[in-house]
């Protein structure tokens, strides 16, 4: 960071760690990400595909 | 034999044509009208906008398909819908102008049992003045052809910064009620990584110019997310990716008007200001496609079919509330129109009742009110649902009970990449249920154990892997309705 950020947003903003950029690039901690990527979109799928029936309208 | 016509053949439109076909067999008449003669998988239009992607790879020709599942195929632009038919055509029926051939083909006309209208939206550039690249003096990324020109207007910029000049390139929402910033939030962070990949990043400044009240918002009101034993808003999410690429921001703004490098806009807080830009990347705001509508009578009734933001009205509460009386209650579920019942409405085209993100305005007056997006996720339900409603109700009669999918419970997935290579940069992948917040039954407005985000390599393969699956699956090669919408 610069001063010249200390009054802006960029003073606000977290930034990552480079342990964190290490491992989102890391090939085989992102095969285990993808695999549980794909778990949590199936998962999303399933439960948009069968809406709770207690929605009705007004 | 029944005969359906369908509007649109973008993800809503194909989704119902493709199976209504295979729930009906071929014994039952299946029209899709549409102006492209091609299909096209939008997200990927980000790719081809930097340059990365050809355009072939993202669009593929619908008659050859359509051809061989048997759904009849016009290439044209719905223009009136006459759903209590004419005194000379008394069959409700929908009229349409030719395109793709020659200018002087005679209108079409095409009687209906059931009319799904999934045109999309009306990419409304003329909103902002100068606002498009249709003369106008911006890029967008909309369509694959509008990519295609952004790439080479961003190449040029990028041969500019290799001769040694400094550009400036802005990126965002062109106008105060934009939807889909998400798009714009992908594009910018692949903008940035091909000016890295090229060794000019040092040479451009580029600014995210957007109306949403803050980073993360993606006009759906932000998300939370449980991360580091917090829960923490979207917001953070969004400003370290861009404090870490080192791309400005401009939040809660509407562009006034678009000039030949120049913009001017206004911002919730009351600022008026200019900003110079070599390469402008501006997404427009929609509204419906323009269709009317006519009663038997000859009378306009389009006002009873369409909102006057020109989507059409469906099975969702329209009564105006204020911010704090929003409910997901107010969303629809069968997407039928109320007033007939054999006229549905999928995807981007139907009205929603309100925004989801809180609308505000500057002290001019001026709306700054992000619309809510209609991910391809959400417009691929849309058009399953309808297929299956008229499917139970031409197998079992007009009065089977409708299928309900409703918008407030749905969920979305968003992957923005930032790169396309496999083992270079980096995608934030992000899921959240419901899409319409409910505070009723989650704290935060949306279930934490659905509704998250992360940043890696693997969104990259997860983009790739979605890329090939969608044009599979809407090709219907073999095992095609496996694959969920």
């Amino acid at each position: 960071m610069k001063p010249s950020d200390l009054n802006g947003p960029v003073a606000y903003a977290t930034v990552p760690t480079p342990l964190t950029r290490f491992w989102r690039t890391f090939a085989p901690y992102q095969l285990l990400r993808f695999l549980v990527i794909n778990v949590k979109m199936l998962r999303l799928i399933f439960k948009s595909h069968a809406p709770p029936p207690d929605t009705q309208p007004r | 034999m029944a005969k359906t016509v369908i509007l649109g053949a973008g993800i809503a439109g194909h989704t119902a044509a493709t199976l209504l076909r295979k729930k009906l067999g071929r014994s039952h008449e299946i029209v899709v009208i549409s102006p492209e003669p091609e299909w096209n998988w939008i997200p990927s239009n980000i790719w081809v906008g930097v340059g990365s992607m050809e355009r072939r790879e993202v669009v593929f020709p619908l008659a050859p398909v359509y051809a061989r599942i048997g759904v009849e195929f016009r290439q044209g632009r719905g223009t009136v819908i006459r759903p209590e038919g004419t005194e000379v055509l008394p069959s409700p029926h929908i009229e349409y102008t030719a395109s793709g051939g020659s200018p002087d083909a005679p209108p079409g006309r095409e009687t209906y049992d059931y009319l799904i209208n999934a045109t999309g939206p009306k990419l409304n550039f003329g909103a902002t003045p100068g606002l498009g690249p249709h003369g106008g003096h911006s890029w967008s990324v909309c369509t694959a052809d509008h990519a295609v020109e952004a790439a080479r207007a961003f190449r040029e910029s990028i041969e500019r910064m290799k001769r040694g000049e400094n550009q400036t390139l802005v990126i965002g929402m062109g106008h105060g009620t934009c939807t889909c910033e998400g798009a714009a939030f992908e594009y910018v962070f692949n903008v940035e990584h091909e000016l890295r990949r090229h060794g000019v990043r040092d040479r451009a400044r580029i600014i995210f110019l957007t109306n949403e009240n803050e980073l993360g918002d993606f006009g759906m009101g932000g998300l939370h997310l449980k991360r580091g034993g917090y829960v923490t808003p979207s917001r953070l999410f969004a400003e370290s990716l861009f404090v870490e690429r080192g791309v400005e921001w401009i939040n809660r703004a509407h562009v006034q008007q678009v000039s030949p490098g120049k913009l001017a806009y206004e911002t919730v807080e009351g600022l008026e200001r200019e900003l110079e830009f070599d390469f402008a990347m501006l997404l427009p705001p929609f509204r419906g496609v323009g269709l009317s509508a006519i009663n038997r009578a000859g009378t306009d009734i389009a006002p009873q079919l369409f909102a006057p933001n020109g989507f059409m009205r469906v099975d969702a509460d329209y009564t105006e509330r204020p911010f704090e009386d929003w409910s997901p209650r107010d969303w629809p579920a069968t997407y039928q129109n109320p007033t007939y019942d054999n006229v549905f409405a999928a995807g981007i085209a139907f009205a929603p009742p309100h925004a989801v993100s809180r609308p505000l305005r500057s002290p001019k007056g001026t709306l700054v009110a992000p619309a809510v997006p209609r991910t391809g996720m959400t417009a691929g339900i849309m058009g399953r649902t309808v297929a299956f409603s008229i499917a139970d109700r031409i197998q079992h009669g007009g009065e089977s009970p409708l299928h309900r999918a409703p918008f407030a419970t749905m969920g979305a997935a968003c992957v923005a990449s930032a790169g396309k290579g496999l083992f270079s940069g980096t995608a934030a992948t992000i899921t959240l249920y419901p899409l319409v917040p409910d505070y009723e039954h989650y704290e935060f407005g949306r279930d934490l154990d659905y509704t998250t985000g992360e940043i890696g390599l693997a969104g990259h393969w997860l983009k790739h892997l979605l890329h090939h699956m969608f044009i599979y699956k809407a090709k219907c090669l073999p095992g095609w309705s496996l694959i969920p919408e």
